[in-house]
């Protein structure tokens, strides 16, 4: 135990590259879900359609296969990308794959009513998306995006096989110099486990401010 | 002001309705009754652009939509038939997530650019017309259905609008709050508001407005005065509709 204490800043250093790539990742996915559940909703046959085959190949392919094809694989074609840029592209789009997902089932369990009604007040369709329809399904899509977010934030630990000193490779390396190995374990589990618990309290207090009118 | 001819609809094979002429003068009532399936609530869904007619144009004011435009021009059409006329819709459909005050504000402030400030003024002033500036910071969930449809006609009624169009208002309501809603809506009838309204109400009609339309079947059985159509119905179909809405109404 006392190994984990002497190096607890080397495994802090690690907890910070696992938070930066979850909190970065999660965002671009956020950007990138928004914009493919908005073009399989309202874009035309062609954009759908390929918003689609984005979202079958990301959810029907490992995530380690695409950690590879982007580390590994791209070289091939002259894009040499560092480790981290790679996590985090890598990531991003298959987060964003998952929660369009998320995303465009709480934009249709919108009523059809409501976009009615913001129509014929004379909004314009970008309009009545801003104002109406996205602040009722972010609603809808916080709980389902919380164990998203969460579920990546224990997935970052896949991208320690393209040397990315993040959590779990932080404790491997360790591990490897001082041939002992349950400890770091243990250590980076409970490490993970209140990150877990941290950003599920955050997502709670969110959703509870979102429910106040209902 | 409004001017509706040669309208037709269909859904597919189903015909909604056809050849609708209706002209409506500023500051009328017109009330469209008839049997449900007949086609009034979606012909008026088409004088505010939330159905798309198949044949016919409607105008309104200077707003003027032609099935033969182009769609860049029909979109336009209406775009702006929307600026000009107010819907007040069965289900309420008031935005759950905004105070009463939001409600009514928000279109103001984003369509018209509003400020904050004039929109509030507005929007008060609007709530207090229909008795309900002491839930100006209520959410929808906590209002009664007559509460909420009333909010549903002041957040209409502040875009200014030419022509209301109300959509059987009090059909979801329970029979103890219609007279709240209807009492609203007679108070806009005598202030000059040019309304085409949906209803099963037979005592608004009667009441308030200028001109009944009976339709049946996808088209214009009969129309004329509240005395006309009640007292002295000309088509046998319209006394049949008749007959069964008071037959309910007494066995209620």
């Amino acid at each position: 135990m006392e190994l984990v204490f002497q190096n607890f800043e080397f495994l802090l250093t690690g907890a910070y590259y696992t938070l930066l790539i979850t909190v970065v990742s999660m965002f671009f996915g956020l950007i990138i879900g928004m914009i493919v559940a908005i073009a399989r909703l309202k874009g035309n046959w062609l954009i759908s359609n390929l918003a689609k085959v984005y979202v079958s190949i990301i959810r029907g392919t490992p995530i380690l296969v695409q950690i590879f094809i982007i580390y590994f694989g791209l070289p091939d074609f002259g894009i040499t990308l560092g480790p981290l840029t790679a996590a985090f592209i890598a990531l991003s789009v298959n987060i964003g794959a998952y929660l369009s997902e998320t995303f465009r089932g709480a934009i249709l369990s919108v009523p059809k009513g409501q976009t009615e009604a913001a129509q014929s007040l004379g909004l314009t369709p970008w309009q009545t998306m801003r104002q109406v329809v996205l602040p009722q399904a972010a609603r809808v899509a916080i709980p389902p995006m919380g164990n998203t977010f969460v579920g990546i934030l224990k997935e970052t630990s896949l991208v320690s096989v393209v040397t990315v000193t993040e959590l779990l490779r932080s404790a491997q390396l360790l591990i490897a110099q001082y041939y002992v190995a349950m400890p770091f374990y243990i250590a980076i589990a409970i490490m993970y486990w209140v990150m877990s618990t941290f950003f599920t309290y955050i997502l709670g207090r969110i959703e509870a401010r979102l429910s106040k009118a209902y | 002001m409004i001017e509706v001819n040669n309208l037709g609809k269909s859904f597919g094979d189903l015909v909604v309705f056809r050849d609708i002429h209706l002209h409506i003068q500023s500051r009328e009532i017109v009330v469209l009754v008839g049997p449900s399936g007949s086609g009034k609530s979606t012909l008026l869904r088409c004088l505010n652009g939330l159905e798309v007619p198949d044949t016919g144009s409607i105008r309104i004011g200077d707003a003027s939509w032609d099935a033969s435009q182009n769609a860049a021009s029909k979109k336009q059409a209406i775009q702006q038939i929307r600026l000009l006329t107010g819907m007040v819709f069965q289900s309420f459909n008031l935005f759950p997530h905004m105070t009463a005050l939001e409600n009514v504000t928000m279109a103001p402030m984003i369509v018209k650019k509003m400020s904050q400030t004039q929109a509030a003024e507005l929007g008060e002033s609007l709530l207090a017309k229909v008795g309900l500036s002491q839930k100006k910071n209520e959410y929808p969930s906590r209002l009664s259905g007559g509460q909420q449809q009333r909010v549903a006609i002041a957040r209409a009624l502040a875009m200014q609008p030419e022509l209301m169009l109300f959509d059987e208002p009090t059909s979801a309501l329970d029979p103890e709050l219609t007279g709240e809603v209807l009492a609203v809506m007679k108070q806009l009838a005598a202030e000059g508001t040019t309304m085409v309204v949906v209803t099963h109400e037979m005592k608004f009609a009667r009441e308030a407005a200028n001109r009944v339309i009976f339709m049946s079947d996808g088209k214009i059985q009969e129309e004329g005065t509240p005395e006309q159509f009640f007292d002295q119905t000309k088509t046998e179909r319209a006394r049949r509709f008749l007959r069964q809405i008071e037959g309910d109404a007494a066995t209620e």
